[in-house]
């Protein structure tokens, strides 16, 4: 009788995929969380810099952002340094998405956001106007002209709005 | 390897390759579209509840310390000043709006604050570097100059 050689052992070399696909399911929610492609209120505008800004704190039910951004990006440098580029008419306010080209069209918006919550006292001297505690957020491209931000500022106080906040980038340490 | 099963696991037999493939495919185009958001701060600028945008000018002292921005629109830069001194340097206009504040200080006057006057077109960058300038003199008391208001069409 002849020795017979030992079975050979099996070897499952296959490889368990399972936890690939996991790990790429969370890899790729935290994709489509993170980057949302929608218009959403933080608009992508390149902010100043400025070390000394600090913590934004807001009351998330009261607060509205509003954006200052061109009506058509410049394609180039050139066409950023045009002195035509730093006219206002070339400039428009956005608030939640949707643009605002006119000054009074903005002011009606703003007088609709401050009565989300107006103060407990009337403003001195009068019976029935009550100043609005909604913080307000001006985020203004690096480049818009100053005299955008005065017009929103004006908005502001036309529709009794005055907690405001001008946003600005940390700059990279 | 992937879709190669015992018939014992996995009775139904699912090739999970093309699924995988999908998935990738997501995750490159996710991670292409990506875009890492700056970190934002904010500066308060809370407008004052004793003054309106139509106020009348005061007729007491002016007791403050004005930064004036001017545009040149042909040289497309800004002249900063202050009083008829022009002050391109940052260092040196902190240096500049610290010893005007605390003359004021010294004066009685805490509470002056720091006008930032600039004209229109002037870049937001720019007020907002006189504005961290300000900050960093540790005075909180902040003003912006405005002109008059645009009238309402139809109002005289």
């Amino acid at each position: 009788m002849g020795k017979h050689a030992p079975p050979a052992p099996e070897e499952n070399v296959a490889v368990n995929v399972v936890p690939l696909v996991d790990i790429m399911f969370l890899l790729l929610l935290f994709l489509m969380v993170g980057g949302d492609m929608s218009h959403r209120e933080s608009a992508e505008l390149q902010l100043p810099l400025a070390d000394k800004a600090t913590e934004s704190k807001r009351d998330e039910d009261n607060y509205v952002v509003i954006n200052v951004h061109p009506i058509r990006d410049p394609a180039n440098d050139a066409e950023r340094l045009n002195p035509d580029f730093r006219n206002i008419a070339n400039w428009q306010f956005g608030i939640g998405g949707v643009e605002y080209k006119d000054y009074w069209e903005l002011v009606d918006k703003l007088k609709e956001v401050a009565m989300r919550k107006v103060e407990d006292t009337p403003i001195p001297g009068t019976k029935d106007k009550y100043l609005s505690a909604v913080t307000v957020t001006i985020r203004a491209d690096r480049s818009s002209p100053y005299g955008m931000i005065q017009l929103a500022m004006q908005a502001c106080s036309e529709a009794l709005l005055y907690k405001i906040e001008v946003g600005a980038a940390k700059p990279p340490t | 390897m992937a879709g190669s099963q015992d018939p014992n696991d996995n009775p139904v037999g699912i090739n999970v390759v093309p699924l995988v493939d999908i998935i990738f495919c997501l995750c490159v185009f996710f991670m292409c579209s990506f875009k890492f958001r700056q970190l934002e701060g904010k500066f308060d600028s809370w407008l004052p509840k004793d003054k309106g945008s139509e106020g009348l000018p005061s007729l007491e002292l002016i007791s403050e310390v004005r930064v004036a921005l001017l545009w040149d629109d042909a040289k497309q830069e800004v002249t900063r000043k202050m009083g008829v001194r022009s002050i391109p340097d940052d260092a040196d206009l902190q240096k500049s709006i610290q010893e005007a504040h605390d003359a004021w200080v010294q004066k009685g006057k805490p509470d002056a604050p720091v006008t930032i006057d600039g004209d229109q077109r002037i870049p937001w960058s720019e007020v907002i570097t006189v504005v961290n300038i300000i900050k960093r003199c540790g005075i909180d008391k902040i003003e912006f100059a405005m002109g008059a208001p645009p009238k309402k069409p139809g109002t005289k």
